[in-house]
This record gives C-alpha cells, structure tokens and sequence, in this order.
C-alpha cells in the first residue's frame, strides 16, 4: 500500500502539487497568450464595461437630466405660465419620466423614485383635503398616493382651478423636481462609477441589477399597470378598470405614455447608439439564443409599438368600449416579457440570479 | 470487508468536515439566508412526506442554526465526534427538508456524510475500524462523481456543449484566460473534460499509482467551478473529503505536523477482523440505496432533464440552463378567470425555481387553492427555455393543477419537449383549447 510521491512527507506532497498546478497554470497561459484573433469570431467576448459606461453615460445619465429639466419647467410653468402651459409642461414631465422609470436601482430606487412620483391612481379625496390644510408630507408610504404626476394630473385637469390650487401643485412639481434632481445627483457625483466599475456576474454587478429592474419595470409598470390592470387582465371579475389608467384625469395621452415606455424599452435594449443588450445576444453568435433571439426581440418590440398604436386615448374609454381589442395590444406585450424574461435571461446564463443564493 | 484498518483518513475527514460545516453555517447566517431563505418566506415547500415538519420561527431558526454550530464544532472532537455529528445532521436536515426551492445536491451529499459520522465511529484513540467503515465514505465520494459523470453524457453536453457554450463566455473579462472562454471550442473541452474527469475520478482516486498526478488535477478542476459557478461550498468540500483516498501514511504527518498526532494502529490489529454488526448491515444498505435511488428516473419516459422526475438526489450537478416564467390562473365556479401573482407572495428565488419543476407548480397551486377559497380550478401558462432552446410550453395549461396528484405519478402534464409551442402560436390556439378541455 506504500505509495512514495503521495505519502511519505507532507511537505514533499504539497511541493509536487504545486508544481503540477504550476505547470497547469503555465498551460492556460501560454495558450491564452497565444490567442490570435480577439475581434471578429462571432463567440468573441462582450466588453461588459463598455455596456455599462454607454447605459450609464448615454441613456440613464442624459435620461435623469432630461426629466429634471422637464420637471424644472413645469415649476416654471406653474410659476408665470397658464394652466394649458402647465399642462404641456406636465405631459412632457410624464414622457420624459417613462424614460427613468426602467433605471429602478441605485440611486432610484434608495429614493424609492417610482412609487413617490408616480403610483396611480391617486387619491384624488386626500389631494382636495392636501389642497385645503396645505399639511400634505410628501415621500412617506401612507401619501404615495397623494404625490408626484397623478397627483398634478388630478389637480390640473379636475375641478376648478384657483390659487389653492396653483399653490398646491407648485408644491408637488417642486417635490417632483426635487426627488428627480436628486436622483440624477446620485447618478452624476457617485452611482455611475460604481456602477461602471461592477463588471462582474453577480446579482450586485451593474448589468445584474440592470437587467433585473428592466425587466421587472418593464413587466410590472408597463405591461401591467399601464394595459394590463385597465384592461381588467388582472382583476377578479375580468371587467376593465378605467380609473387605473395612468393619466386618468387628462385622458388624451394615456396611449402616449404607454408609447413612450416602448420607445425606452427598445432603446435599452439597443443601447441607444452605443453598445447594448443586442449587441451582447449578437455576440453569443448564431445560435438560436443568439443572434436568432436578438431578431426575434427586435420583431417583438416592434409588434408591441405597433400594437400600442392602435390604441386609442382616452384609454380609460377605449378599455370598456374596447376590451377585446385592449387585450390582444396587452398579449404583444406579454409576448415581449417571455422573450425578455425567459429567452433573454437564459442566453445570458448564470449571469443574473434575482436572489443571491448557491446554485447547483 | 472487515479486516481492521487504520482509522487515520476518517479523523482527516471527521475533522476537516467539521471545519467546513462550521464555516459554511456561518457563512449561510452571514449572507441574511436564514432570512431569506426560511424565516421571510410566505410559503415553504417541503419535501414530499414531510410537509408535517413544524416551520421554524425565528426562535426556532436560532435553535437549528446553532444546532449546526454547536454539532459542527462537538465533531471536531473524538469523544464528542458522533453526538456532535448527530445534532449536525439533525438540524441541518431539517432546514433543507423544509424548502424544495432550496436543494442543491451538496447540500444533500453534507447530511449523507454527517449521517454517515453518525452511524460510524472515527475516535482517533481507537486507531483500528473495519474496512468496510472507510469504504463507505470512499465509495459515497466515488459515486457521487460517477453518476455526475454518467448526467453528462447526453446530447446537449457532448454534442452542442450546452450549458457551458452559454456559461463561460459571460467570464470572458476574467484576466488572461477571459478572452479563452468565449471560445466555443473551449466549452467542447471543458464538456468533455469534465465528463472524463468525473468518470475517471473514481479509479483515479482508488489508484495509488494515478492518485498523485489526479488529486492537483482535481484541485484545478474545483477551484476552477469555484470561480466559474456560483456553487458555494461544494468545490471545497470535495477537495477537501477525497484526501480520504490518500496514504496513512499522510494523514499521521499532517496531525503530526499540527501537533495532534494520531495513535498508529499496531500490527496485530492490522492482522485482524471486526465482527459483523449492525453497521455493517445500515451501511450497507445505505450505499446499495445511493446506487440503486437515482436510476428511479428510467420509469419516466421523455427526457429527463425536461420533465425532472426523479432528478433530484442523483448528482445531476451543473447540467442545464433552464429559465421560465408561469402564470397562474384562478377559475372559479363562475367560470371567470383571475391571474394570480406569483411573485406578490413567493420570494425571487421561489419564483425562478417553481417555474421549472414540475411538482413545484403542483405544490404552488395546491397552496393557492388552500388559500384562495371558492376557486374551482387553477391552470397555469408556464413558458421554459432549456439550454438555449428558444422558450416552449412547458406543461398542459389547461390542466387542473390544484388536483391531489402522488409524487411518484408519472407527470403527464408536463408537454414532451419535442413538442414545441410557442407563444404567438399558443395565442392562437388558446381559446379552441379551451373549449375543448372545457375550462
């Protein structure tokens, strides 16, 4: 039973596995350094840290100074303009925020961005009584409701506007402004070079955390809340549910936010002008989870816009006069989940878990 | 079988065993997962037959997890060795008994060598133990490696080098060898190599000739999954268990070296034979069960890892990328359907993990059910993408998966996986189903 190399001593042991691993070592990086082509093998590497310093810098960054202006202009708006320049002011501040509203991590989602600037419906009684007493305390979980755009939607397109009111909005535009600047602060002075330097594959890893809010805000406040719930998708009795519409109040551009949110959808996932998740699925190379899923999520994308516009504002009638044909808009947007969810995230592999567990 | 042999390898291994218990305990508690994973959960899915466990409240969660402590730490010690060994394997039992969205093979392979330090003695004083005794951790480690070796060979790991073609390039930042693993010809190597290196490893390890040129070989290999895979301890532990295989000879110097020599065991025992008693008859009946327990899948027709009817507890380690996504619905006696929520009442992890298993959707559904009063029937539309497959339908979506179905039942439900739907077609056909399945 003698066996020399492995027994005899412990020290001599170790040596000799040292050595060996040494000489593995050594293999791996010989044939590493040997390696010719890095460029054009279509199962080349994706540079990670270039994806993430193109979504940082040229979609979320511009995206948060966009919004911030959007809101400074409403204040100003609301400050010596009319009420229908404050409408303008306010659909604008809406669109330019479906373009944030995907960047739910970070920063955002410390400030709990989304649901302080835009849970609808609001609470349109708490608004009139906010008005009155002027006692409203903004970013607490119990006046969600009473804040940010549904609560200016309410405000400047029902009952009769007068100084209490104009005072009251202003306050909410400015509470608005002051979470998006903050938010965009986080980004500028701090975020975006944690982000861009986590170029791992962990949950915590900028693509991670990415990815799982995309996908999550995507499936939750676009698929659903702003089609699904109206259309009564997701309601006990299956009949819509008007008064879920986001931009209840002002009726005409509902559809155009809906609109909105898949044009930043697609533009995420294109990377804008710069390198994105298609580029990455394109790197995979021509497999079917490869460049045949970045086709096919390109041709989703573009049936659901599609869809989206045959939908007709006010979207709180056309839910009700229109159902079936509400639902069949919500299946394309349902389609594109599956492809983003399911699809996407398994061509990209261990890469994002929701949860930080061990696998096997 | 019986002849007395040295107990030296198996005082390694209680000892090194107890370290890494201790560790990855700690490290459980240090990640939040007794939160997460046990306390936080709305729902739990226990193993089949012992949904009876009592779920453990936070005082509960105290007592197991310092169970596991204070069991890993007794089995460092000899006289303590098999209490200790006990309580561990007690405690840390029942944690992974009570949540299915938990399992993971080593996690199984840690309760079966507690349970094995449980039933069989590794005082260093008492320097003779059967053959048999050794062998049942040898041939525990052997196995484990065989059969994942054996998992490996089938057509989406040899012939299209799947999951791994999708798993290493998204190391490719990794320094010096990042750019290699993009390689598609890399993941052909790592597939093979990894099947010949599990299915060698067993008469590798056994071979005092091959043993010293396998072991460093194995080291790479672990560390390198370690890196690779997010699979916590389980490199570790094998690394650090098959030094069970090495000499005598090298488990005295190492105690020596650490100043805890072990006695030797004298000629005249080495000379002798133990009786047989009762453990050789439990371990004997262990390990037959080990070999005989993860082929029950061959009375299930369709693939495996598709269906995953008996996949569980037979060292299928690291073999699919499977990711999908369920609905469910809730009919009731109206007729009216509702969608149901998944993840406004299960945890990410449940979320993902009930999506692809079959069973796991069974159990959701009957938990929806014993919540949700006055609904008839609860259907789910799950969509699963399988080792860069493009998603499918998974199972019969107009199937009632709140009904009481054996564990043990053929899965009929689940669709074949040749049988691809997918959903802009399944759009189409949904409502002709519907009428014709009568939902």
């Amino acid at each position: 039973m003698s066996d020399s190399l492995i027994t005899l001593k412990f020290g001599k042991n170790w040596s000799s596995l040292a050595g060996l691993q040494f000489f593995l070592l050594l293999i791996v990086l010989v044939v590493a350094g040997c390696n010719p082509d890095e460029e054009n093998d279509p199962g080349d590497s994706f540079d990670r840290e270039a994806f993430l310093i193109n979504t940082a810098d040229n979609l979320i960054i511009p995206a948060y100074q966009e919004a911030v202006v959007s809101a400074e202009n409403l204040c100003t708006a609301l400050y010596d303009g009319t009420l229908d320049d404050a409408r303008v002011a306010l659909k604008e501040c809406a669109v330019k925020w479906q373009a944030v509203a995907p960047f739910d991590f970070g920063p955002a989602m410390d400030r709990g961005l989304l649901s302080t600037t835009n849970t609808h419906p609001c609470d349109s009684l708490d608004v009139d009584e906010d008005v009155l007493t002027g006692n409203l305390v903004p970013g607490l979980p119990s006046t969600l409701d009473r804040t940010g755009l549904p609560a200016l939607d309410y405000l400047l397109h029902k009952g009769e506007w007068n100084a209490e009111r104009l005072q009251h909005a202003s306050f909410l535009a400015n509470h608005l402004h002051h979470e998006l600047q903050a938010v965009h602060d986080g980004w500028v002075e701090e975020y975006r070079d944690d982000f861009v330097s986590r170029t791992g594959t962990d949950i915590g890893s900028g693509l991670g955390m990415m990815l799982n809010a995309f996908n999550r805000t995507y499936e939750g406040n676009v698929r659903k809340g702003k089609l699904g719930l109206p259309a009564g998708v997701f309601s006990f009795t299956g009949n819509p549910k008007p008064h879920l519409t986001e931009a209840y109040h002002a009726g005409d551009w509902s559809v155009d936010l809906l609109y909105e949110a898949m044009l930043a959808t697609e533009r995420i996932y294109l990377g804008g002008e710069g390198v994105g998740l298609d580029d990455y699925l394109q790197s995979l190379g021509d497999v079917s989870y490869g460049t045949e899923l970045d086709a096919e999520i390109k041709a989703q994308l573009a049936a659901a816009q599609a869809a989206v516009l045959t939908l007709e504002d006010p979207l709180s009638e056309y839910v009700v006069t229109n159902q079936p044909a509400a639902l069949d808009v919500y299946s394309e947007l349902q389609a594109l989940v599956i492809l983003l969810k399911v699809d996407m995230m398994s061509a990209l592999g261990v890469l994002v878990t929701y949860q930080d567990t061990d696998g096997d | 079988m019986t002849r007395l042999v040295s107990v030296a390898p198996l005082v390694t291994l209680r000892r090194l065993f107890a370290v890494l218990t201790l560790c990855s305990t700690i490290r459980f508690i240090g990640y939040g997962w007794v939160d997460t994973q046990i306390l936080q959960p709305n729902w739990l899915f226990p193993f089949d037959g012992f949904e009876w466990l009592p779920r453990p409240n936070v005082a509960g969660a105290i007592l197991l997890f310092s169970g596991m402590i204070f069991g890993s730490c007794l089995m460092f010690f000899d006289r303590a060795a098999r209490l200790g060994a006990l309580i561990f394997f007690i405690c840390f039992t029942y944690v992974e008994l009570l949540d299915k969205c938990n399992y993971l093979n080593h996690y199984y392979f840690v309760s079966l060598i507690a349970l094995l330090l449980v039933l069989i003695p590794t005082r260093s004083d008492r320097p003779s133990v059967p053959l048999f005794m050794k062998w049942a951790f040898k041939g525990l480690l052997a196995l484990v490696y065989f059969y994942a070796g054996l998992a490996k060979l089938h057509t989406d790991w040899l012939v299209d080098a799947l999951p791994l073609s999708i798993w290493l390039p998204q190391h490719s930042s990794i320094p010096v060898i990042g750019p290699l693993l993009a390689e598609r010809w890399i993941a052909y190597a790592f597939s093979w190599a990894g099947a010949a290196f599990d299915l060698l490893a067993p008469f590798a390890l056994f071979s005092n000739k091959l043993r010293p040129w396998f072991y460093p070989i194995l080291v790479v290999f672990h560390v390198l999954t370690w890196v690779l895979f997010p699979i916590g301890i389980f490199p570790w532990v094998m690394i650090l268990s098959t030094t069970v295989f090495f000499h005598d000879d090298w488990h005295h110097s190492l105690w020596n070296r650490l100043g805890l020599p072990l006695t030797r065991i004298s000629a005249t025992e080495e000379a002798s034979h133990a009786r047989i008693g009762w453990q050789f008859v439990v371990v004997g009946a262990l390990f037959i069960f080990q070999v005989i327990f993860p082929w029950r899948h061959l009375f299930y027709p369709g693939n495996l890892f598709w269906h995953e009817t008996g996949y569980r507890f037979g060292w299928r380690v690291m073999l699919m990328e499977k990711s999908g996504m369920a609905t469910f619905f809730l009919q009731d006696e109206s007729g009216v359907e509702r969608i149901f929520e998944l993840d406004t009442i299960l945890t990410p992890n449940q979320v993902k993990m009930t999506a692809t298993q079959p069973d796991l959707l069974r159990q959701v559904a009957r938990k929806i059910a014993a919540t949700n009063e006055g609904e008839e029937r609860i259907r789910a539309e799950v969509w699963v993408s399988m080792n860069g497959r493009r998603s499918q339908l998974y199972i019969d979506p107009f199937e009632d998966l709140s009904a009481p179905v054996a564990s043990w039942a053929p899965r009929n439900y689940v669709l074949p996986m040749d049988s691809v739907i997918r959903p802009a077609e399944w759009d189409r056909m949904r409502e002709n189903v519907r009428d014709e399945k009568g939902w």
